[in-house]
C-alpha cells in the first residue's frame, strides 16, 4: 500500500509538471513515430514466439497469406490472393506476384513451401510448435504462384493461424543464415523492414518504398522507433514531455491519470483475453466445491460489476458466460446466468449445509492482487475465507498446470489466435490436467467442434458446452479487458477490432 | 602478505561456492519450468519431454555439477527464451550497468567524504544534525519514487535531462544520482565517525602541537587514517550497486543486467538468473577480497588478525 502510495505521489508530482510544461511535441517534423513497449519481446518474428509483443513487430516486417482486416475481424488476401477449400483438410492457395523482400529477393510458391516445411520440422523447437502447427501434415508447390497445404484434421480456426502466426520467410536467405536469424537481422515482405536494434531496448523500423500495398496501403510514416519503457509513470513522462508518439501497455489508473492531459489522446479497443474464477469441482470428501449449490452460492455473492469496472476498467466486458464476446462463437444469450444476489447465495449456502462457510485457499498471479482481494472480500459475506496464494506468472502457472489449485484466477487468451472461443474452452474444458470442471460431455462436445468445419454445428455444440458450465457453475466467468492506446494528438490512429494492432495503419493528422 | 591473500582467496572461493550452490537450490524450488515453458495448453507429456530435453530430469546435485563445469569453462547455459548464451546476454548489457554502477559510486563518494569531514569537524551541532537528517532521507527515500520525482522535474518541467534510455552520457546523470543517493548515507557516516575516533588520537594531537596546518592535519593524518573502513565498504557498495541497479534501470529503461535479471525472474529464464547470481556473488566477493588486500597492504597489523 505503501508502495502505492508513493508511486501514486510521484504520478501526481509527475503530471502536474507535465500541465506546466505544456503540450507535447510529436516526431511529425522528423517523420518518426516513437513507440513504447513495457516488455521486452524474446523474438521479433512471431513464428519462433507466440506473443502480442512478437506480433506487434511480425505484422510490420513480414506479411501473411491473408490479413485479418483491424475493423471488422474479416480474412482479406494478402501474400495469397485467393484460396479454395478443396475439402475439410485441403486449402489451395493463388499467391500475389510481384511482391519483393526487403532484400530483393523475389516472392515465390517456394518460399512457401519452405516456410511450412520449417513449422512442420518438430525439431526447429518453435514456441507451442506442435499445437499450432502439428495439424499441417503436407504443403506442395502446384506452381510458381500456387500451393496447396493439407492438414491431418479439419481444422476450423486454421485461418487465424494463417492471418497472426504464420508469416512466411525468404526461402534463400533463411536457408543461408539459419531460421534464427530472423529474431536478429528479419527479412520479410512487409511494410517496414528493420534497420537496427539493441536488443531489449530499441528497434528502429524503416518504410518499405516498394511495399506491395494489398490488403493493407502502403506505410505513410517514414520510420518507426520502438523502445523498451518497462515503467509505465516513466511512459507517461515521456508522452508528456514528446519523447514518445504512441503507448500502449498502460493501466486504468495511469489511463485516468493522462485524463485531461493537453496534446494526449486515449483510445479503447477490445481484446480477446478473458478472465474467469477456476473452483475444484471433484466431487469428493471435503472438497464443499464439488457441490453445485455452493458453486452458484459463489457466483451469486460476487458483485462482479463493481468489481470490473472499479478495479479493471469502466470499459472492461463483464462476463456472463465463459468467454469473451470478441471470440467467434462466445454465445452472450446462455441461460441461466447468475446476477449479484448475496440473498440468495447464503440459502444456497445453507441448503447446501455450508451456512458456517469454508476455507480455501486461492491461487493467482501477483498481478492480480486488487481482484483476487475484491474476491476474498465479496466471499467472506458467506462465510467463505479465502487464503490468497500470490505468486509470480511461471509459480501459479506450474500449479494451476499441474492440476494443484483449489481455487484460482485464470487469464487466457489474446490477438487473432484467440479469435475463436476454442482457444479457451478447448484448454481448459477438454479433460487435460487443466480442466477443473471433469465433465467429460463438454470435453467431448469442444473437441468435436475443434475439428468441425460447418458453423452451425460449431455453435451447437459451444451452445451445449456453455450451457452445462453455466448451469453447473463450473467457473465464475469475471471480465474480459479492455486495450488502451495512448498516442500523442498528431497521431492518426484507429483501435483495432481486437487486440492485435497493426502500427503500419497509423499515419499522421493532416 | 601472501599467505594473507592466499586464506582470504581460499575463503572467497569457498563462499562464491556456497552462494551459487544455494542460489540452484532455491532456483530450481522455485517451480516447475517445464510446465511453464511448455505453455498453459501443453499435455502432461509435452512437459515432460521439454523437462527431458531441457535435462530438468536429473538428479538436483548432478545438474548443479554439470552447471558448474560449465560454468568454469565461461559457458553459463542458454537462455530458454532467446536461445542465445547467457554470457552474450551479459555482455550485451553489462556496459549500461556498469557506467551506472561506477558513475553512482563516484557522485557517493565526491559527496559523502568532505560530508562525512564537515559532520566530524562539528560533531553534534547543527550542521552536523541537518547532516544527519540529509543522509536519513536519502536512505530511506525509495529510489523508484526519487526516480520519478527526478523524471518529472528535470525531464518533463525543466527538459534539461533525457527521460528514460542509454543513448549518451547524459542519459546516465539523472539514474546515477538517484542511485547514489541511496549509497552516500552510508558512507558519510562511516567517514564521520572514523574521522571523530581518529580526531581524538593522540598522533593527531602530536601533529597539532608541532603546528602543522589544519588542512595538512586534516587530510594526511587524519583522513587518511579515517579511510580504512571506508574503502571496505565502498567496495561493497559497488557490489550493492552493481547488482541492486535493477529499479533503477527500470525507471531510467536502461537495458542492462538488472532488467535482464528482472524479466528473466518473471518468466522463469532459470540460466540468466543464475548467472545474475554468479555476477553479484562474485562482484562482492571480489570486491571485498581486493578491499581486504588493500587493507592488509595500508595496515601491516590487520595481516597477523587471521
Amino acid at each position: 500500500m505503501l508502495h502505492l502510495n508513493l508511486k501514486t505521489g510521484a504520478l501526481a508530482a509527475l503530471l502536474c509538471s507535465s500541465v506546466l510544461a505544456g503540450p507535447a511535441l510529436a516526431d511529425l517534423a522528423s517523420d518518426q513515430l516513437d513507440v513504447a513497449m513495457s516488455r521486452e519481446t524474446d523474438f521479433i518474428d512471431p513464428i519462433h514466439t507466440s506473443s502480442a509483443d512478437s506480433h506487434l513487430f511480425g505484422t510490420l516486417i513480414f506479411d501473411t497469406l491473408m490479413y485479418a482486416d483491424r475493423e471488422t475481424g474479416e480474412m482479406l488476401p494478402s501474400l495469397a490472393t485467393d484460396w479454395t477449400w478443396v475439402d475439410d483438410t485441403t486449402v489451395e492457395f493463388t499467391l500475389r506476384e510481384g511482391v519483393t523482400y526487403q532484400n530483393g529477393e523475389p516472392f515465390n510458391a517456394d518460399d512457401v513451401v519452405y516456410t511450412f516445411g520449417l513449422l512442420m520440422d518438430m525439431s526447429n523447437g518453435f514456441r507451442q510448435q506442435e499445437q499450432d502447427f502439428g495439424n499441417i501434415t503436407e504443403v506442395e508447390k502446384l506452381g510458381d504462384y500456387s500451393v496447396r497445404i493439407t492438414l491431418g484434421e479439419p481444422e476450423p480456426v486454421f485461418a487465424n493461424l494463417l492471418a497472426s502466426r504464420i508469416v512466411i520467410w525468404p526461402d534463400q536467405y533463411t536457408a543461408e543464415h539459419g531460421h534464427l536469424i530472423h529474431a536478429t537481422e528479419p527479412v520479410g515482405t512487409g511494410p517496414y523492414a528493420l534497420v537496427s536494434m539493441t536488443r531489449g531496448s530499441d528497434y528502429m523500423l524503416e518504410a518499405n518504398p516498394d511495399y506491395f500495398a494489398g490488403a493493407r496501403p502502403a506505410p505513410s510514416i517514414g520510420n518507426i522507433r520502438v523502445r523498451v519503457i518497462p515503467e509505465t509513470q516513466t511512459q507517461i513522462a515521456e508522452i508528456a514531455s514528446g519523447g514518445i508518439d504512441f503507448a500502449m501497455n498502460l493501466n486504468d489508473s495511469d489511463l485516468l491519470a493522462l485524463q485531461g492531459m493537453p496534446g494526449i489522446d486515449v483510445t479503447y479497443g477490445q481484446t480477446t483475453r478473458s478472465y474467469f474464477l477456476s473452483m475444484e469441482t471433484q466431487q469428493e470428501e471435503g472438497n464443499p466445491m464439488g457441490n453445485a449449490d455452493v458453486r452458484r452460492a459463489i457466483s451469486h455473492a460476487i458483485n462482479k460489476p463493481d468489481i470490473v469496472h472499479g478495479l479493471i476498467s469502466p470499459e472492461a466486458a463483464v462476463l456472463q458466460t465463459n468467454c469473451n464476446p470478441t471470440q467467434n462463437y462466445c454465445l452472450t444469450d446462455i441461460e441461466p446466468t447468475y446476477a449479484y444476489e448475496l440473498e440468495k447465495a447464503r440459502e444456497l449456502m445453507e441448503s447446501a449445509g455450508y451456512a458456517d462457510g469454508f476455507e480455501v485457499d486461492l491461487i493467482a498471479e501477483s498481478g492480480l492482487r486488487s481482484i483476487a482481494e475484491a474476491l476474498q472480500g465479496e466471499l467472506a459475506k458467506i462465510n467463505i475465507r479465502l487464503d490468497l496464494d500470490l505468486k509470480p506468472l511461471p509459480a501459479w502457472r506450474t500449479e494451476y498446470i499441474q492440476h494443484e489449485s483449489e481455487m484460482s484466477i485464470v487469464g487466457w487468451g489474446n490477438g487473432v489466435s484467440a479469435l475463436d472461443v476454442s482457444n479457451s474452452l478447448g484448454i481448459f474444458f477438454n479433460g487435460s490436467s487443466t480442466d477443473y470442471a471433469y465433465d467429460p460431455e463438454i470435453a467431448a462436445w469442444t473437441a468435436e467442434a475443434m475439428h468441425t468445419m460447418d458453423p452451425a454445428k460449431r455453435e451447437e455444440l459451444y451452445r451445449n458446452a456453455l450451457t452445462r458450465i453455466n448451469e453447473e457453475a463450473y467457473v465464475v466467468p469475471l471480465y474480459g479487458p479492455v486495450a488502451a492506446y495512448v498516442t500523442s494528438d498528431d497521431v492518426m490512429f484507429e483501435a483495432p477490432f481486437i487486440d492485435f494492432p497493426d502500427l503500419s495503419l497509423v499515419s499522421w493528422k493532416g | 602478505m601472501l599467505s594473507f591473500a592466499r586464506d582470504r582467496i581460499l575463503l572467497s572461493v569457498c563462499v562464491l561456492l556456497t552462494a551459487t550452490f544455494v542460489g540452484f537450490l532455491l532456483l530450481q524450488a522455485s517451480g516447475d519450468l517445464a510446465a511453464s515453458l511448455a505453455g498453459e495448453n501443453a499435455s502432461a507429456d509435452d512437459i515432460a519431454q521439454l523437462r527431458q530435453q531441457l535435462g530438468l530430469d536429473q538428479p538436483l546435485l548432478l545438474r548443479y555439477w554439470h552447471w558448474l563445469i560449465g560454468a568454469l569453462q565461461g559457458d553459463l547455459g542458454t537462455s530458454y527464451f532467446t536461445r542465445e548464451p547467457v554470457t552474450g546476454l551479459f555482455a550485451e548489457r553489462l556496459g549500461a550497468t556498469l557506467t551506472l554502477a561506477i558513475a553512482a559510486l563516484v557522485i557517493s563518494v565526491v559527496v559523502s567524504l568532505p560530508l562525512g569531514v564537515f559532520a566530524a569537524l562539528k560533531p553534534n551541532s547543527w550542521v552536523d544534525g541537518l547532516l544527519s537528517l540529509l543522509a536519513l532521507s536519502g536512505q530511506a527515500v525509495p529510489s523508484f519514487w526519487l526516480g520519478l520525482i527526478f523524471i518529472s522535474f528535470f525531464g518533463v518541467t525543466l527538459r534539461w535531462l533525457p527521460i528514460s534510455g542509454s543513448d549518451t552520457a547524459m542519459h546516465f546523470v539523472l539514474p546515477s544520482v538517484v542511485l547514489a543517493v541511496s549509497a552516500i548515507p552510508a558512507l558519510a557516516r562511516l567517514v564521520r565517525s572514523g574521522m571523530i575516533e581518529v580526531l581524538s588520537q593522540d598522533y593527531i594531537r602530536t601533529a597539532r602541537s608541532k603546528g602543522l596546518p589544519r588542512h595538512r592535519v586534516l587530510m594526511r593524518h587524519a583522513l587518511r587514517n579515517a579511510l580504512l573502513p571506508v574503502i571496505s565498504l565502498t567496495a561493497v557498495q559497488l557490489g550493492a550497486l552493481l547488482g541492486g541497479s535493477v529499479i533503477v534501470e527500470a525507471v531510467f529503461a536502461i537495458d542492462g543486467i538488472g532488467q535482464l535479471t528482472f524479466r528473466s525472474i518473471q518468466r522463469g529464464d532459470f540460466p540468466v538468473v543464475q548467472a545474475m547470481l554468479v555476477f553479484v556473488a562474485l562482484s562482492y566477493t571480489v570486491l571485498t577480497l581486493v578491499a581486504d588486500l588493500m587493507n592488509a597492504w595500508i595496515d601491516p597489523r590487520l595481516r597477523s588478525r587471521k
